[in-house]
Parts: structure tokens; C-alpha cells; sequence
């Protein structure tokens, strides 16, 4: 898999490349709109990172240029600006997400998998991993191809693990991607902490061959065991 | 005061002391006046009655004033020789039409000397004269009746010349009154060709573009700083998660780093806060569309569930009328579940919150703290009622930024022990 | 011919003599001088008084064309003596004869008629452009001064 980040902020790219190579993706960066430009045309990748403010041009031109040359979809827009404009001038040129600066590594992750996913999905949309399935379309999980029951919110939080599997999801992203900004409060991590243990209790009475590790407290890791 | 009153007022008193000095003058001037005139009359029957004398010798041995007013005494040589006419104002017993016995009668008289054969002759003429008192409270009256029609005919003017003159002013005053910066799109302005309206308007203009400008750029300031935030915020998230990530750290070193991560958590929560709230103070929000109220607040009662569960709090929705709101889904969202957060957050072990939707209304109540809060600032931005709480302390000031976006009316009210938010969504 | 020169020098004093008199009013002249004006020209006209010496000078007017009259009482209010305006036409024919005679060409002005007691004479100024005279006549027309001016 390969993807191409087009992002100004020399830290930020190399921090996203850093987070998006644990995932075995092959990285491609570019600083600018001219260069971003060019790689653009040159080749072909699985997925982009676009930056929409760039030295050079906007990030919304390479879109367009992108949608000419019909090499438009798999591309997720990352920006400073939370502007609903720009986010929809950006899906309706193409792109198939929008993310908002700040974000965690876990979202990324989780978002670019998403995207990802969707292109390779042969009609199926699920993610297998040891002896689980977690079915997408059907909202079903299965354990040894037995149907387990999750409540909507757990269902979310696997879901998300999944798609950060063996990774550090902390507290904070898990927050925020599950129960939006609801829970803004600090102290509310044992909310969080609480619903982990819920999940933990049936993905072992159920003979998952995953689990989930705290890390440090500041969060967990799915991990195969 | 008002103006018209206060000019009323200086009006009133300055032509109260004109018309009392007017009055004082006037009456010493009619008094001049009237004694002249008499004077005159007085002489001219002097030359008749000395011309009569001559004729008719009978006249000089009148002796008093029955009957044609005068009298004729003989006197020396000397005294005549040293006589010389004098006009006196002097009193008489008389007997007017109006009196029934005779009263002592202001008179004017004119005393001289003829003569007349080689004889000397004194000749006392009166007239009578108007009774002095009589006239002082005849002009008092006058003066009177002139200061009433005078006030009379100045209330009426005033009113008139205010409202005509004035009307630019009164125009402009009431949209100044109306006027909010930020909110009215439409400055103030009457048209006038008076020169200090002119001035005044041109003054307040300027006055209104320093402070939209101003205002503006505080706008543009936060919503600029809050962004060039967002990637610097974005790096410092990152670079933290991957470096825990990598499992090189001892325990004690990871849990410094999640801390640092907890309180970057905490800025980037504050920032989007106050980018939400510029946003919506910059009215960047204009994806406006039919909203069910209703359907709004089932859904963010539903996120709530569990954490309210969580804290041992129950929620409950009572849906009596639709609301529907012309209004962005997004801000109509985060009105509703900011309060509910709000109410579920501040709330006690086994407490309620309770949403209702009535009419236009919807009341978010909710047990807590047994004090009222103060309403006074408790949508003020950073307000905190508790400063140990963790959360931004924008949450309750942008739902107020977005009640007045959009004209709906807040409260916060102390209401059978429960902690009451109100939103009417009528627009004012 | 000693009257005369009285006459001649009261007449001739007067010319001058209106500068010394002072104004006063009728209030301050005696009864007896007022009424005897009064009685004697009741039609007088901007009636002015002066002190004049120790006599009460009276000014007015007669008439709606205003010829002037000046006379003098005293403090009794017998007339002392008495000026007026006249028209040149009635001067007497002998003075008219006496000018005519004397001094024929010149042009005639401010002619007055002055009593003193029974005197009457005569003032009245001679010009041509090159000279002129004050002159006085009697009521016969003996010419009693001239005088250039």
C-alpha cells in the first residue's frame, strides 16, 4: 500500500509518515503544491493525505487536477481549517474524508484504513483478525463464528481497536472518535475505563483470541494473544 | 430631562423675569405717561380758565373744586411774583359715580398764578387720576394672562420646532439605541441637512467604524490564533503518541508523557472552543435548514446514556410540542447537548436531569449544588462555578454566542431546587 | 436821538448776545410770565424759554410756515421787548422806499420787525456778491446803523 502525504509542516509529515510506516504502508511525502503536484501525475497511490493550505496553490486545485485525470477517491483532506466550505468543496471534488488539525495517530489510522478498505472490499465489509469478525454492514460480532452481543458503543470501541490493532489508542481519541465531544472531561477517563472493562469481560467469556492492554494509563492496545 | 422640558423650563424662568421687569418699567411708563397727558389737559384748562376770569369776574372768587375742578384765591404780589407752576399728585375728598359717600381720590394738580387788573390771582386746578393700586393689579393680571398665553404659545412651538427640527435626531437616536455591533448589518443614519446632525453622525460613524474594526479584528484574532494553534497542537499530539508507542520509555517517563498529553488534550479542546465560538461570532455558520428539536434532543440524550449511567444520573426526555427551528443542524447540536453535558456533568450521584420541549421552549433541568448559581455570569466565557472542574468554561458561552447569533432567548433560574436552563427559540 | 442810541445798542447787543442765554424749562419760568405768554399767543408753536439776563426769553413760532417770534418779559411778565420774523413785503413803505432808494440790487434777508416799549425798528441784511450790510431802520425809514458784516 502507498501513500502519498502532501503536508507544509516538515514535523507533522515526518510524524504521520513515522505513525503510517508501523502500519507497513510505503510513504511518499510532499512539501508543496508544485511537488505534490508532480508526484501526483507520476504515480499512482492507495492513498492520499492532502493539506488543502500549501506553498504553491491550494490543496483544493490538486483536487481539482486529481478529478481531470481521473485519479480522484482515496484521498483524505487534512486541515487546520475546520471550515464546513472547504469540507464541502473537498467531498464533492472527490475526496473521501476530512480531518481536522488536531488529530490523534489513532484517527488517522483509523480513517485511512476506512478509506483503504473501501476500495479493496469485494462486497464484504468486515475485518477479520485471529478468530473474531467484526461484520461492518450487519453490525454483528462474531468469535469463532458465534454470534456475541455488543451494545452500540462497544461495537464502536472494537471497531476502532481493529483498526488500530496492536497500536496505542488513548483514552482521549477513543473518547472523542466514540462518544464525540461529550466527554470532554478529564476525569471522566473512568467512564472510559469502566466501558473497556464491560468489553474486556466478553471478549473473554466469549473465547476471543484478541485482547486489550492498558498502556500506561493513558490508554490501551488490541493486541493478538 | 428631557430636552424639550429643559428648554421649557430656562424658557419659562427667563421670560418670567423679562415680564416681571417688562411689567415694573411699563407700569412707571404709563404712569409717566398718564401723568403727562393730564399735565397737558391740566395747562390747556389753565389758558381757559384765565382767559374765562378775564370775561366772567364772578370765576374769581371761586373758592372750591364743585363744579369745573378749580379755584381761585387772591394773593400778594410777592407770593405771585415767586409762584411758578407746579404739577402736584395730592389727595381729595370725592365723590365718584361708583362711591356712595365721597373718598379721598388720588387727584394730579396744577397750581399757578395770574394776573389780572393789577390783582394777583392763585389758580388750583385737579384732575382726577387712576388709583394707583387699581393699576398695579390691573398690569399684575395682565402681565399674568401674557406669561400664561406666552408659555402656552412656547409649549406649542416647542413641540413643534422639536419635532420637526428635532426629528433627525430622535430618528437617529433610536437606531443608535438599536444598534449592536457585530449584529446590525445596517448603520444608523437620518437623512438631515442640519449641520450638527451632520457632525454628529459623521462623528458617530467614525466612532462605529473604529469599534467595528476593532471588534473585527479581536474576531479575526482569535480565530486566527486558534488556527495557527491547530498544527503545532497537531505535531506536539502526535510526536507524544508515537514516542509512548514505542515502548522504549520507563513507566515513570510514559506516565509524564501521558500527562503532557492529557493537558495538550485540554488545549486543543479549549482552541476548538474558542474556534467554534469566533466562528460563530463571525457568523460562518450559514448552512441554515429546518431543524426538529425534538428529533435533536432525543439523539443527544441517547450519546449521553451511558455516560449518565455511568454517574448514576437518569435522563429524562419529555417531548409535549414539536419544535421545529430554521437554524444551522450543527450549532442546534451543539446547543443542546453542551446543556445537557452541562446538566448531567454537574449533577450528583442518583441525580435527574430532565429535558422538556414545550411551545417554542425547551427547559433542561437538573439536579446539583445546592445554591443557585450566578446568573449573572455563568455564560460568561472561562466562567467557572467550580474552579477545580476541568472543562473549558465555554461550553454554557457558546451556547449563549448561538442563542444570540440566532435572536432566541437564554435564563438560568433557580426552579423547585433544580438547576434550570430555559432556550426560548421564538426569534425576537 | 439819545433813545436811539439805546435802541440802536440793545439792537446791535442782540446779535451777540444769544450765546450768554441759557435754557430753561417752563416750569422753572414764573407763573405770571407763563400765563401772560400763554393768555397773549396761544397758538405759539415750540415754545422755547432762555434766561436771558434777568429777563425770561420766550421762542416760538406762529403758523404753520413758522415765522419767528422772540420775546422778552420780566419777572412780572410785562414784555420788555419783542422779535419777529417779517416778510421784506411788510416793511413800511418808507423803509421799503428808503432800501429801494439806497440801496437797489442787493438782495434782502432776515428782516425783523424789534419793539422796544413804543419803538419799533426795523432789522434786516443787504447782499450783492461782492458786500454786506446789517442795517437798521426806523418806522419813518431813517436809517439808523449799517454795519458790514
Amino acid at each position: 500500500m502507498k501513500v502519498l502525504i502532501v503536508e507544509d509542516e516538515i514535523e507533522l509529515q515526518k510524524t504521520l509518515a513515522d505513525s503510517l510506516r508501523r502500519e507497513h504502508f510505503v510513504i511518499e511525502t510532499a512539501g508543496d503544491f508544485e511537488s505534490a503536484s508532480e508526484k501526483l501525475a507520476l504515480y499512482d497511490y492507495d492513498c492520499v493525505l492532502l493539506d488543502i493550505m500549501l506553498p504553491g496553490g491550494s490543496g483544493l486545485r490538486l483536487l481539482d487536477e486529481l478529478k481531470e485525470t481521473g485519479k480522484s477517491g482515496n484521498l483524505i483532506i487534512i486541515s487546520a481549517k475546520d471550515s464546513l466550505d472547504d469540507k464541502l468543496k473537498g467531498l464533492e471534488l472527490g475526496a473521501d474524508d476530512y480531518l481536522t488539525k488536531p488529530f490523534h495517530i489513532a484517527e488517522l489510522n483509523a480513517r485511512v484504513k476506512a478509506v483503504l478498505r473501501r476500495k479493496t472490499l469485494n462486497g464484504r465489509n468486515a475485518i477479520e483478525f485471529s478468530n473474531i469478525l467484526l461484520d461492518l454492514g450487519e453490525r454483528q460480532f462474531l468469535v469463532d463464528g458465534k454470534d456475541v452481543a455488543l451494545n452500540r458503543k462497544e461495537f464502536d470501541v472494537l471497531n476502532y481497536f481493529l483498526l488500530n490493532k496492536n497500536r496505542l489508542v488513548t483514552k482521549n481519541a477513543l473518547a472523542e472518535h466514540v462518544w464525540g465531544d461529550h466527554i470532554d472531561q478529564a476525569d471522566n477517563f473512568d467512564f472510559i475505563y469502566y466501558q473497556i472493562k464491560n468489553l474486556r469481560k466478553k471478549l473473554q467469556s466469549a473465547g476471543a483470541g484478541i485482547e486489550i492492554e492498558a498502556i500506561y494509563g493513558i490508554g490501551y492496545k488490541l493486541v493478538e494473544k | 430631562m428631557k430636552l424639550l422640558n429643559q428648554s421649557l423650563k430656562y424658557l419659562s424662568v427667563s421670560i418670567l423675569l423679562i415680564l416681571g421687569l417688562w411689567a415694573v418699567v411699563f407700569y412707571f411708563n404709563m404712569l409717566r405717561e398718564i401723568k403727562e397727558s393730564v399735565d397737558e389737559g391740566l395747562e390747556n384748562y389753565k389758558r381757559q380758565i384765565i382767559r374765562n376770569a378775564a370775561e366772567d369776574s364772578s370765576l374769581l372768587a371761586k373758592r372750591d373744586f364743585d363744579e369745573g375742578l378749580f379755584t381761585i384765591s387772591e394773593m400778594s404780589k410777592r407770593e405771585a411774583l415767586e409762584a411758578k407752576d407746579s404739577y402736584l399728585d395730592t389727595l381729595l375728598y370725592m365723590q365718584d359715580r361708583d362711591d356712595e359717600v365721597p373718598e379721598l381720590e388720588p387727584v394730579r394738580m396744577l397750581v399757578t398764578a395770574f394776573e389780572l387788573d393789577g390783582r394777583y390771582y392763585e389758580l388750583k386746578m385737579i384732575n382726577p387720576m387712576v388709583e394707583e393700586d387699581d393699576l398695579v393689579k390691573e398690569l399684575f393680571l395682565e402681565a399674568i394672562w401674557l406669561y400664561l398665553i406666552l408659555l402656552i404659545a412656547i409649549v406649542f412651538v416647542n413641540n413643534l420646532v422639536l419635532q420637526r427640527l428635532w426629528r433627525p435626531f430622535y430618528d437617529f437616536l433610536e437606531q443608535l439605541k438599536n444598534y449592536r455591533i457585530g449584529k446590525s448589518k445596517v448603520q444608523p443614519k437620518a437623512e438631515t441637512q442640519i449641520k450638527e446632525f451632520k457632525d454628529l453622525q459623521t462623528a458617530v460613524k467614525t466612532l462605529l467604524q473604529h469599534a467595528i474594526e476593532s471588534y473585527e479584528q479581536q474576531n479575526q484574532f482569535i480565530g486566527n490564533a486558534s488556527h495557527e494553534l491547530q498544527t503545532p497542537l497537531a505535531i506536539a499530539t502526535n510526536k507524544l503518541e508515537l514516542l509512548i508507542e514505542n515502548g522504549t520509555l520507563e513507566s515513570g517517563q510514559a506516565e509524564s508523557v501521558a500527562e503532557v498529553l492529557n493537558i495538550i488534550g485540554r488545549m486543543v479542546r479549549l482552541n476548538k472552543s474558542l474556534l467554534l465560538l469566533s466562528k460563530i461570532e463571525n457568523r460562518q455558520f450559514l448552512d441554515n435548514q429546518t431543524v426538529s428539536l425534538n428529533e435533536i434532543a432525543r439523539q443527544a440524550a441517547g450519546d449521553m446514556e451511558e455516560i449518565a449511567d455511568f454517574k448514576g444520573v437518569q435522563i429524562v426526555l419529555e417531548s409535549q410540542d414539536d419544535i421545529l427551528v430554521d437554524m444551522d443542524p450543527s450549532l442546534a447540536i451543539t446547543v443542546i447537548s453542551n446543556l445537557l453535558r452541562n446538566a448531567v456533568f454537574h449533577n450528583i450521584e442518583g441525580g435527574l436531569v430532565k429535558i422538556e420541549l414545550r411551545e417554542s421552549r425547551i427547559k433542561i433541568s437538573n439536579t446539583g449544588q445546592v445554591e443557585s448559581l450566578d446568573g449573572q455570569h455563568i455564560f460568561d466565557r472561562f466562567y467557572k462555578s467550580d474552579s477545580s472542574q476541568a472543562g473549558t468554561g465555554l461550553g454554557l458561552a457558546i451556547v449563549k454566542a448561538i442563542c444570540i447569533l440566532y435572536g432566541f432567548e437564554i435564563s438560568y433560574r433557580m426552579e423547585g431546587g433544580l438547576h434550570c436552563f430555559e432556550i426560548d427559540f421564538r426569534k425576537s | 436821538m439819545k433813545t436811539y442810541v439805546i435802541i440802536i445798542a440793545l439792537a446791535l447787543s442782540l446779535f451777540a448776545s444769544q450765546s450768554f442765554a441759557q435754557d430753561i424749562s417752563q416750569s422753572q419760568v414764573p407763573s405770571l410770565v407763563v400765563n401772560e405768554f400763554q393768555q397773549a399767543h396761544p397758538k405759539a408753536l415750540d415754545v422755547e424759554w432762555e434766561m436771558d439776563g434777568g429777563h425770561y426769553k420766550v421762542e416760538f413760532v406762529i403758523g404753520l410756515l413758522g415765522t419767528d417770534h422772540e420775546i422778552w418779559y420780566d419777572q412780572t411778565g410785562k414784555i420788555r421787548r419783542q422779535e419777529e420774523e417779517i416778510s421784506k413785503a411788510d416793511l413800511p413803505k418808507a423803509v421799503l422806499s428808503k432800501i429801494k432808494t439806497n440801496y437797489d440790487g442787493y438782495r434782502l434777508d432776515d428782516v425783523k420787525k424789534i419793539s422796544v416799549g413804543t419803538e419799533i425798528i426795523y432789522t434786516l441784511e443787504a447782499k450783492t456778491l461782492m458786500e454786506e450790510w446789517k442795517l437798521a431802520f426806523d418806522e419813518v425809514g431813517n436809517e439808523l446803523s449799517k454795519i458790514a458784516d
